[in-house]
């Protein structure tokens, strides 16, 4: 699938207390994924991304774990409303986590519902045969698929419940990864910020520290600003507090876009003149100087003004 | 015109910069005190840093068991190591070769030749690897004369060579 399509809720299984898995068919072929790929869910017109929990090599389903937050928003719809029979609006798989192929090992790292596309790469360590080991890090009685990472980790898995046990157990794995290795993890801001953090300390490369992020930052308002959009001609200002996209659209100018948190990446656009100031969670860090692109609907301009390639 | 894929190398050595969580530097038979330099910048900087020093008579054979040795000590290492070499352009391309084989990326090596006086360069014709002078020489391996292009394999740090005249039949270039 390459565009939205709709997917029969084959099965859904209660993981956790807060969690549940969705096994999501359909009558045609599903397309197989690079693992730590994820689908983008839609239901009443909100869409947010959800890690696929399997290897991604010939799927039979797709399957999404789904944690309830109380907040409202789309996963808990998704508990109180999706049940075996129904159906879902789904588009991809899209790959924005994957593993590097010439790794030496793969350090897995995952706390609370991050384990979802951890567990897609440990499936598919173990299927290729790729050297790796996973540091899970939960809430006592809250591990969503803890018996599967067990049995697919075997020895290679620390445990670590709780937020401090995890901290050392981080710490303790960073200093200690043989040559070569890459690291990858999910989870909260918090403990995303523990791994870069650890990692900068123990000498890691940027290049080998690999997060996704499942919730976006606060961010301030931001400073005003212009941009030029080259095809109108047309020159817009964006106030403080009012994003990028926002302003587009009011103007009238399609961008596509998803998450609106600067999480997704769906809304890159290209820019012609300036300097974008980059609040987004998805250019990695070589990248964070990059002046030719921006994902407008967290992103502002370190300059006056941009000139957009739109 | 020179192959995109053959280093630039500029006048001055510039330093490493103070990252990573320890290093070792290699001096191979380098010019002046780079090495040294450098060793010492990273130790005053708080870095755990080691010297190797490797002169230039035992070039040539430290170059060829390299491969495995490079091998052990990276196996000895952990993720935060990071490498430094100064030297001619064929000892450093060699090393950066067997660095990469053991899993370092280029962030986590800071290498500069300092000459170019001679070129690995690889035989198509029977595989072996000839260290040459100059842009013509007769292969280790099969003895045919091979020119060398301005094509250098990042992966193995050796040039491309090929029989010197286009038209010779392989075997007839001896």
């Amino acid at each position: 699938m390459t565009g939205d399509d709709r997917l029969t809720v084959a099965a859904v299984e209660q993981t956790t207390v807060d969690v549940r898995s969705y096994v999501l068919t359909s009558h045609r072929p599903l397309r197989p994924y690079e693992p730590g790929s994820h689908l983008v869910v839609g239901l009443d017109g909100v869409r947010t991304c959800y890690s696929l929990t399997d290897d991604g090599t010939a799927p039979d389903a797709y399957r999404i774990s789904v944690r309830r937050t109380g907040r409202g928003g789309l996963s808990d719809a998704l508990h109180d409303t999706v049940r075996v029979g129904g159906q879902l609006s789904v588009s991809g798989p899209r790959s924005a986590f994957p593993p590097v192929p010439h790794a030496r090992h793969h350090l897995f790292v995952a706390a609370g519902i991050g384990i979802t596309p951890i567990l897609s790469h440990l499936g598919a360590a173990r299927r290729w045969g790729r050297s790796c080991s996973v540091v899970y890090g939960y809430r006592s009685g809250a591990a969503a698929h803890l018996e599967l990472v067990r049995r697919l980790a075997g020895a290679d898995l620390v445990e670590a419940p709780g937020r401090t046990a995890l901290a050392s157990a981080v710490a303790e794995a960073v200093e200690r990864q043989p040559v070569g290795t890459h690291l990858y993890a999910c989870g909260p801001r918090a403990v995303l910020d523990l791994v870069t953090d650890r990692c900068a300390a123990a000498g890691w490369p940027p290049e080998r520290v690999h997060v996704e992020h499942f919730t976006a930052p606060d961010l301030d308002a931001g400073a005003p600003f212009e941009v030029l959009v080259r095809s109108s001609g047309r020159r817009l200002p964006v106030p403080a507090g009012v994003s990028l996209l926002e302003v587009l659209e009011r103007d009238g100018v399609a961008v596509d876009h998803l998450c609106r948190t600067g999480v997704c990446g769906r809304c890159r656009i290209g820019v012609l003149a300036g300097t974008p100031e980059h609040r987004d969670l998805v250019l990695p860090a070589a990248l964070r100087d990059a002046a030719d692109r921006m994902y407008p609907c967290v992103s502002r301009a370190g300059t006056a003004e941009l000139e957009l390639d739109l | 015109m020179t192959s995109r894929s053959v280093p630039q190398w500029p006048d001055a050595a510039p330093a490493p910069p103070p990252a990573g969580r320890c290093w070792t530097v290699f001096d191979l038979a380098a010019r002046g005190t780079t090495a040294r330099d450098w060793h010492r910048r990273l130790t005053v900087a708080g870095l755990d840093a080691e010297l190797v020093t490797v002169p230039e008579p035992q070039l040539t054979g430290w170059i060829e068991a390299l491969p495995p040795a490079f091998g052990e000590l990276a196996s000895r290492r952990h993720v935060g190591w990071r490498v430094a070499a100064v030297g001619p352009e064929h000892a450093v391309l060699a090393l950066r070769a067997c660095a990469v084989e053991a899993g370092l990326m280029d962030a986590e090596l800071h290498l500069h030749a300092d000459r170019r006086t001679h070129r690995r360069v690889y035989c198509p014709h029977c595989g072996a690897t000839t260290l040459a002078a100059g842009d013509r020489f007769r292969c280790a391996g099969c003895a045919r004369t091979l020119l060398v292009h301005d094509h250098v394999s990042l992966s193995s740090g050796r040039y491309l060579g090929s029989v010197d005249t286009p038209d010779a039949a392989p075997g007839a270039a001896r």
